[in-house]
């Protein structure tokens, strides 16, 4: 059964996941708040390995099937969470070749992701509300947040250091 | 994990807000998933829709340039 529902919720999460912004939203909502499939704090663990890991941060999906239900469960969370874009995708380059998407289509990506942006402040604002703690959090995701926009520093380094740098501030007892 | 998230949004706020519009959703999904706890898929559906709705009427809504978006 709980195979079955990271399939089909991750399904649902991958048909509504514009961007990429929105999926991270849908997934916190899906495993945190309505499943129970993992706390807020491992959601931040299942985003990081999205971030270092190569291709889409959706591959969070994996880790949080895996938390729910074992190797059976990070199966059954990464194929809903990648299925149906991969089924529509090739449905679509299939029947449309080279020709344009509607423009309702247009409307309708433009919409969601504007919400995505939205979302992706909600997820933030909860993940940081659960897990940034003293001014020594917040000096670290200040610092991360100017490394990943100036683009020179990968965000697997990123979050190494981060985390250095908090098992440094717990040693220290800030 | 929280810096690198709010570094997409700001990314992501680059590329996708350009249109006044589009940050009033983007203000008002914000609002709507922390006050009120809206479910996110609701939220992306009807901000979706509301995008159509605006394209539809005459496609400088959400987004001022169209094309090459897709």
């Amino acid at each position: 059964m709980i195979v079955w529902n990271l399939f089909s919720r991750f399904a649902l999460v991958s048909l509504l996941a514009f961007g990429g912004g929105a999926g991270i939203s849908l997934i916190e909502r899906t495993a945190v708040t309505e499943a129970g499939w993992i706390h807020e704090e491992d959601l931040g663990t299942a985003i990081a390995l999205g971030q270092v890991t190569p291709g889409p941060v959706m591959v969070a999906a994996t880790f949080v099937g895996y938390r729910a239900a074992g190797v059976l469960g990070a199966l059954a969370a990464t194929l809903g969470v990648f299925l149906a874009p991969w089924v529509m995708s090739t449905a679509v380059a299939w029947r449309l070749g080279g020709n344009r998407l509607p423009r309702w289509f247009a409307g309708f990506r433009q919409g969601a992701a504007a919400a995505a942006v939205g979302l992706l402040g909600v997820t933030c604002l909860s993940l940081g509300w659960q897990t940034v703690k003293g001014w020594p959090g917040a000096l670290v995701v200040v610092t991360a947040s100017i490394l990943a926009i100036s683009g020179k520093v990968r965000p697997f380094w990123i979050l190494i250091g981060g985390a250095a740098v908090g098992a440094m501030f717990e040693c220290w007892n800030f | 994990v929280v810096g690198l998230l709010l570094a997409s949004i700001i990314r992501f706020a680059r590329t996708s807000l350009d249109a006044p519009l589009a940050w009033t959703l983007a203000v008002v999904a914000f609002a709507a998933g922390t006050l009120l706890t809206v479910h996110a898929a609701l939220i992306v559906v009807v901000a979706g829709a509301l995008g159509v709705f605006l394209h539809c009427l005459g496609g400088r809504g959400v987004q001022r340039e169209q094309g090459g978006r897709q």
